[in-house]
């Protein structure tokens, strides 16, 4: 786990990386790089890819100066990984809700 | 468990003022909430989660808008692990979108 500055038009992930950490961000603004998700502070980036797909083909931003804390997804699964499969997908289909909520359509 | 429930189009999943006891997560088709006719639950979406996590009671009345399939979770299936780091963020990141849209969400 780390916090991490970044500068306006920084980028914090590249497109087709797999994805290895969740993006929390503390302050400022992220946006993915085909400008539909915004991600806002308290709100995070990643999280619906815990249990699925682990690639996605845009990379992440930061529209502002902003401050961001990475959590890698190892340490975020460790304590959810006993947990049946309804129950991961359950967490899964949060985040995909979220995810589609703040895109911008 | 989770228990699969088919619905026929127009069924209702949930009505508003129940308890907000479980999750469901779509399987096969639409859903739409009462309060948000322009929004449509699909497949791999977990419904009913905000009402689960922060209300007693579900908030909108859910239904099919064509042939569909959930699998209900119960929320306190969810809760048992409270304790684990991807539930806290989650949690978070439910309290922060109901703050930040005023429009009520399942």
């Amino acid at each position: 786990m780390e916090l991490v500055q970044l500068f306006p038009n920084e980028t914090i992930r590249t497109a087709n990386e797999e994805i290895k950490s969740v993006y929390i961000v503390k302050s400022g603004r992220l946006m993915t790089s085909d400008g539909n998700v915004e991600i806002k502070p308290s709100m995070n980036y990643g999280l619906d890819s815990l249990f699925s797909d682990p690639s996605e083909g845009v990379s992440l931003v930061a529209v502002t100066s902003s401050s961001v804390l990475k959590i890698e997804i190892e340490q975020l699964i460790s304590g959810i990984a006993d947990a049946d499969d309804d129950v991961k997908k359950a967490f899964s289909g949060v985040h995909k809700l979220i995810k589609k909520r703040l895109s911008k359509s | 468990m989770s228990q699969p429930i088919k619905l026929k189009k127009g069924s209702i999943l949930y009505e508003k003022g129940q308890p907000a006891t479980h999750v469901f997560v779509v399987k096969k088709g639409d859903l739409q909430a009462s309060n948000a006719e322009n929004y449509t639950f699909e497949i791999g979406e977990t419904v009913g989660i905000f009402d689960c996590a922060l209300r007693d009671k579900y908030s909108a009345t859910v239904k099919a808008i064509g042939q569909a399939e959930v699998e209900s979770v119960k929320f306190s299936e969810l809760e048992k692990f409270s304790d684990a780091l991807a539930w806290k963020v989650t949690l978070a990141t439910i309290k922060k979108i109901d703050e930040q849209y005023p429009e009520s969400w399942s």
